[in-house]
């Protein structure tokens, strides 16, 4: 038998301690999700101009039908992120068992430094291939232009659905939407929804 | 091999905070050479280790770069047929860059993280990093650039387990800011099947350039940018 000494008991505690810490580390307030769920991420973007690059995350979400859009805007002083913006189901996520689906962001970057980029999402849904283009304003996240493009026998792209919205550029074109959940589903026209 | 050493070689195959509180805790019984807190120790971590192996939870903004599929809706980087993805991550520390990769079980089609590589590159807040395919096996390949324009390329001989290092090419600005000069390279792997044996080369500041043979690829989860020359390093 070995004594008990401070040290010891001291060391014990610290050990029982150690998994109940871990384990209260997980309810913190940080977004945490299993690394697998993620499906593509972008750091190299300004999404609102201040010339410092602000970062974007595309995560599959748990009920595995869709993806969410994890946005973080830096402080341009200090370059620390902000607390992250997050849009849920922002794209079909396709057969996720297989993981054929396709998930990419690329930036539209601005024409000039201190302009805002826009960023574009396309998703892969089977035969369907969506494609978003958008940018944050100050409330919010508004879609400039919605695409859907199916995909035939033959491997064509055979578009189903184009959507602008972007109403700075063209006063033809229907005004930007907010971006929401299940766009797709809910937001854009009855002709979209074809496929 | 002793239980010490078996524990933390567990560990540091599974999960970073599993692997530094089991080194911690190795560490506090060595100071006593207490044998009853150095069995618990051992059995405390071990427990955790299906805690580990789980799942791979990281905080959202801790990600810099996914390579979940290339321009051309490949990512299939170790040719078995199923998808596979690489997380470029800052360290839980905050101070290095790491990576993850997860590849397919061929029967289930499911994702896993099968390789972790912690500290493979510094991490700078003004930096910029990046994750993406590489060449014909669409390798996952790892930028680094800084603030001199200087940008790193590290390329990974991506398999289920025990990954390694294909390459590291360095590139700087050329003095009329148009193109890049090559600054550094080491190929450990011959990745177009040219014939010519694995090598390094050195340019430095002083225009010198050093070339010489190299042995075998190394591990990714042993290599660090630290072994690098300095002429390397962005």
């Amino acid at each position: 038998m070995w004594k008990l000494t401070t040290m010891r008991y001291f060391m014990l505690l610290m050990l029982l301690a150690c998994p109940v810490a871990m384990a209260a580390d997980g309810d913190d307030a940080d977004l945490r999700f299993d690394l697998t769920r993620l499906a593509a991420a972008i750091s190299v973007l300004d999404l609102n101009g201040d010339t410092v690059f602000d970062r974007v995350l595309l995560v599959r979400n748990e009920a595995g039908d869709a993806v969410d859009l994890v946005a973080f805007i830096s402080d341009p002083a200090t370059g620390v992120l902000a607390e992250a913006e997050v849009v849920p189901a922002i794209l079909p996520a396709g057969a996720i068992e297989t993981r054929q689906d396709l998930q990419t962001i690329g930036s539209t970057q601005a024409s000039e430094p201190g302009q805002p980029d826009g960023i574009v999402f396309w998703g892969m849904d089977g035969a369907f291939t969506a494609e978003l283009v958008m940018h944050r304003t100050k409330t919010g996240w508004a879609v400039d232009r919605a695409r859907y493009v199916r995909l035939d026998l033959m491997g064509r792209d055979v578009p189903e659905c184009t959507v602008a919205y972007n109403a700075a550029d063209d006063t033809s074109v229907k005004p930007s939407i907010v971006l929401g959940p299940y766009l797709w589903r809910d937001q854009l026209p009855e002709d979209c929804l074809k496929g | 091999m002793s239980i010490r050493r078996w524990v933390c070689n567990a560990t540091d195959q599974t999960f970073a905070p599993v692997q530094q509180t089991c080194t911690a805790l190795m560490s506090l019984c060595n100071m006593r050479e207490g044998r009853t807190l150095y069995k618990i120790a051992t059995f405390v971590t071990l427990g955790m280790l299906p805690l580990s192996a789980a799942a791979f939870d990281v905080t959202a903004d801790r990600i810099l770069g996914v390579y979940g599929n290339s321009e051309y809706g490949e990512n299939d980087w170790n040719a078995d047929g199923f998808s596979d993805l690489a997380v470029l991550a800052i360290s839980s520390q905050g101070d290095a860059v790491d990576v993850y990769l997860a590849t397919s079980d061929p029967e289930t089609g499911l994702l896993d993280v099968t390789d972790v590589a912690y500290g493979i590159l510094p991490y700078d807040r003004r930096a910029t990093y990046g994750i993406g395919p590489g060449h014909e096996a669409y390798e996952p390949v790892v930028s680094y650039q800084t603030d001199s324009r200087r940008i790193l390329y590290l390329s990974i001989n991506a398999r289920g387990t025990a990954s390694g290092v294909l390459s590291v090419s360095t590139f700087a600005p050329a003095d009329d800011a148009t193109r890049s000069t090559q600054v550094c390279e080491f190929m450990y792997v011959d990745l177009y099947g040219s014939g010519v044996a694995p090598r390094a080369m050195v340019l430095g500041p002083d225009g010198v350039k050093t070339e010489y043979a190299l042995d075998q690829e190394p591990v990714l989860m042993q290599w660090t940018w630290r072994d690098l020359p300095n002429p390397c390093l962005p």
